[in-house]
């Protein structure tokens, strides 16, 4: 038995690069900002440093704060809604922001962006293929 | 967003200041109210009869669960879809210049536009106000990381 997956949308990305990493633009009120986020579907959620929420006037601590659980131990997060555009793709979308100031990278996860997404990878091509979960 | 608010006596809720400028909430603005599974959601009222772009919204508020609850209370609302098809710049050139400056830059946030640094900095806001200042708004703002640092894992 084979399957067929149609998607609308083909972005090539940085084999150079660690990691498969996105350009994703944030905004929150009327400041926006354009960042890297790297695609991590082990992630529950989408993670991104705190400067970059400070940049956008997000007040961060005042966030749904969330402790997530890394391979290395712990770190704490705040939820805030932002909108959140990558590949074409504008969403309003339940982002955290780190607590830590160290934290220096961005992962888009499950929770506010696959969630809503159809995702193939070809890592051999560096290629990957994307559309709205109920796209024809 | 995510706020408490206080209903007040006979139900009166502020909304937030943003959240009525983003959603075109007046004084006086009729809205619609939809009850789901976990809450309550609040839309702006027409004549019109209830779009399919909102039938399809609140399907897919259904269908998804409505986010993450915890204890039985959601606390984290699902995405929508704002617009889609929406341009996609190309930034092959911001790779070219990274791989090429990776070593000078590194620890450093850098703003760049094409091939062309417009900022660097030691944070990323330090990095993206210069960019703005200098008039670019669409600025690509990245952390360089060293050559030496070990591959990414995960975190």
């Amino acid at each position: 038995m084979t399957y067929q997956l149609n998607f609308s949308q083909k972005q090539r990305y940085d084999s150079l690069e660690t990691g498969i990493s996105l350009e994703v633009a944030l905004q929150y009120g009327g400041n926006k900002t354009h960042c890297r986020a790297k695609i991590d579907s082990g992630s529950q959620a989408c993670l991104f440093e705190r400067g970059i929420g400070e940049f956008l006037g997000i007040p961060v601590e005042s966030g749904l704060r969330r402790d997530f659980s890394t391979l290395t131990g712990r770190l704490t997060a705040f939820g805030h809604e932002v909108v959140l555009e990558s590949l074409g793709l504008q969403l309003q979308s339940f982002v955290y922001f780190a607590e830590s100031d160290a934290i220096k990278r961005n992962l888009l996860g499950r929770q506010g962006w696959l969630q809503l997404l159809k995702f193939g990878l070809v890592d051999y091509d560096s290629e990957i293929y994307l559309s709205l979960y109920d796209e024809k | 967003m995510l706020e408490t608010l206080t209903i007040e006596d006979g139900g009166k809720v502020a909304l937030p200041d943003a959240v009525q400028t983003r959603y075109g909430f007046k004084p006086h603005t009729s809205i619609r109210l939809i009850e789901t599974k976990n809450g309550v959601l609040l839309v702006p009222l027409t004549d019109a009869p209830m779009s399919a772009a909102l039938q399809a919204e609140l399907e897919e508020w259904q269908a998804l669960g409505a986010g993450e609850s915890v204890n039985g209370n959601m606390v984290v609302p699902a995405p929508y879809v704002l617009a889609t098809n929406l341009s996609i710049k190309d930034r092959s050139r911001e790779d070219e210049w990274l791989h090429a400056h990776q070593v000078e830059y590194a620890g450093q946030y850098v703003a760049l536009e094409g091939n062309r640094l417009v900022a660097h900095g030691n944070s990323f806001s330090e990095a993206a106000t210069a960019a703005r200042a200098a008039g670019v708004q669409d600025a690509l703002v990245v952390f360089v990381e060293s050559p030496d640092t070990p591959p990414y894992l995960g975190f």
